[in-house]
């Protein structure tokens, strides 16, 4: 069925199935046990009112510029299919992902500030920055041709709390994503999947069905390796010169091992301890200074 | 031992490689500043510093302010070890 969701059907508070509009027009009403959101940055529940607002990440007032593109410099080997991040400044990078052996996805974040400022298209601003970003990035690209049309998503940083509940739940970028830069958005929508799946087994098993939220285990689960993906990003950006020492010094397998997925963990890595003990002090710092600043 | 003549010798040895001159009390180490220790640099230092002065770097204590000047650092470095303060 090719169509579109309207609204859900609720019960009360149980999601109970849902409208939709099909390509003809025709409006209908499926019934479900379980209704699960998989529908990205689109965030269908929360816009429908059955779970919270988007609240805001740390890092929503930025822009991300990208297309595909014929060619591009690789490394050699099997190195080839890496995907390289170049790094301007804070907050102003671009990536650089091989999808097969022809084609390149680029893409450039910025703040939105800086993009507005531009006054440029699109397709203006993302040549102009493959160009002038970082020269190694240059380097790879010694001819641009766009395969596709250069598109822009912004505000992309965002929340939504209480994620699941009776009858529903949330998978992926339809209830949180916190930043493109260590591209965690597809293992969280592919690894919350695989729980979701789970918990929905379990439901129908029997197992939970009479508990207040029977998909509760499954939304502290995905907390978890986002709030541990959080850390890792929050000390990338806001700690550059602790993350590389973290990183390739004092926890390195640590660290491969959460780029790696190993974000679910009850007891959590020492390597994430770390970030999160040099997160902590910096937010203190940062609260005690405005505190100061605010009482002078 | 005077904790900030040691990381002066110390710093002047960057420097004579790179030909930058030595910064002042005051200025920027940290090359996102412009100053003489980079990224390669700054995991050496630490070393340094913990064996020269026998102290520990927590990882708490790999903040950017502990390291963002010669003044900064030997403060860092005073705090961590009663011994040493001048």
């Amino acid at each position: 069925m090719q169509a579109e969701a309207v609204a859900p059907l609720l019960n009360g508070d149980v999601v109970r199935g849902v409208r939709v509009r099909t390509n003809g027009g025709t409006v209908e009403d499926i019934a479900s046990e379980v209704l699960v959101d998989a529908s990205g940055p689109a965030t269908f529940f929360s816009n429908v009112g059955v779970i919270g607002e988007k609240v805001r990440g740390s890092y929503d007032r930025q822009v991300a510029i990208f297309s595909q593109v014929l060619g591009g410099i690789r490394d050699p080997g099997v190195a080839g299919g890496n995907t390289l991040i170049f790094y301007r400044q804070k907050h102003h990078w671009a990536w650089f992902i091989p999808l097969d052996d022809q084609v390149t996805s680029v893409g450039v974040v910025v703040p939105a500030d800086y993009y507005r400022s531009k006054n440029e298209s699109k397709h203006q601003f993302l040549l102009r920055e493959l160009h002038q970003l970082n020269p190694e990035l240059t380097r790879r690209f010694p001819q641009i041709e766009f395969v596709e049309e250069v598109r822009g998503i912004s505000n992309y940083s965002y929340r939504i709390s209480n994620f699941t509940g009776k009858g529903f739940l949330c998978v992926g970028d339809s209830h949180r994503f916190i930043d493109p830069v260590f591209s965690f958005g597809v293992f969280f929508a592919m690894k919350e999947a695989e729980y979701a799946a789970a918990s929905i087994a379990s439901f129908f098993a029997d197992s939970k069905r009479e508990q207040p939220n029977p998909f509760a285990d499954y939304q502290r689960v995905c907390d978890r390796g986002q709030d541990s993906v959080q850390e890792l990003i929050d000390a990338f950006w806001q700690h550059p010169y602790a993350f590389k020492l973290l990183a390739h010094h004092r926890y390195p397998e640590d660290v491969i091992h959460m780029f790696a997925g190993r974000v679910y963990e009850e007891t959590p890595l020492p390597g994430l301890v770390a970030m999160r003990a040099i997160n902590d002090k910096g937010r203190n710092q940062r609260v005690a200074h405005e505190c100061s600043g605010s009482l002078n | 031992m005077n904790v900030q003549e040691v990381l002066t010798d110390y710093i002047k040895e960057i420097v004579a490689k790179s030909g930058q001159p030595l910064p002042t009390l005051d200025q920027p180490l940290l090359d996102s500043a412009g100053g003489v220790i980079d990224s390669m640099s700054m995991w050496p230092l630490i070393v340094f510093v913990e064996e020269r002065f026998g102290i520990k770097v927590e990882d708490t204590d790999l903040m950017q302010e502990n390291f963002r000047t010669l003044r900064a650092l030997t403060k860092f470095i005073e705090s961590k070890h009663s011994e040493l303060r001048s």
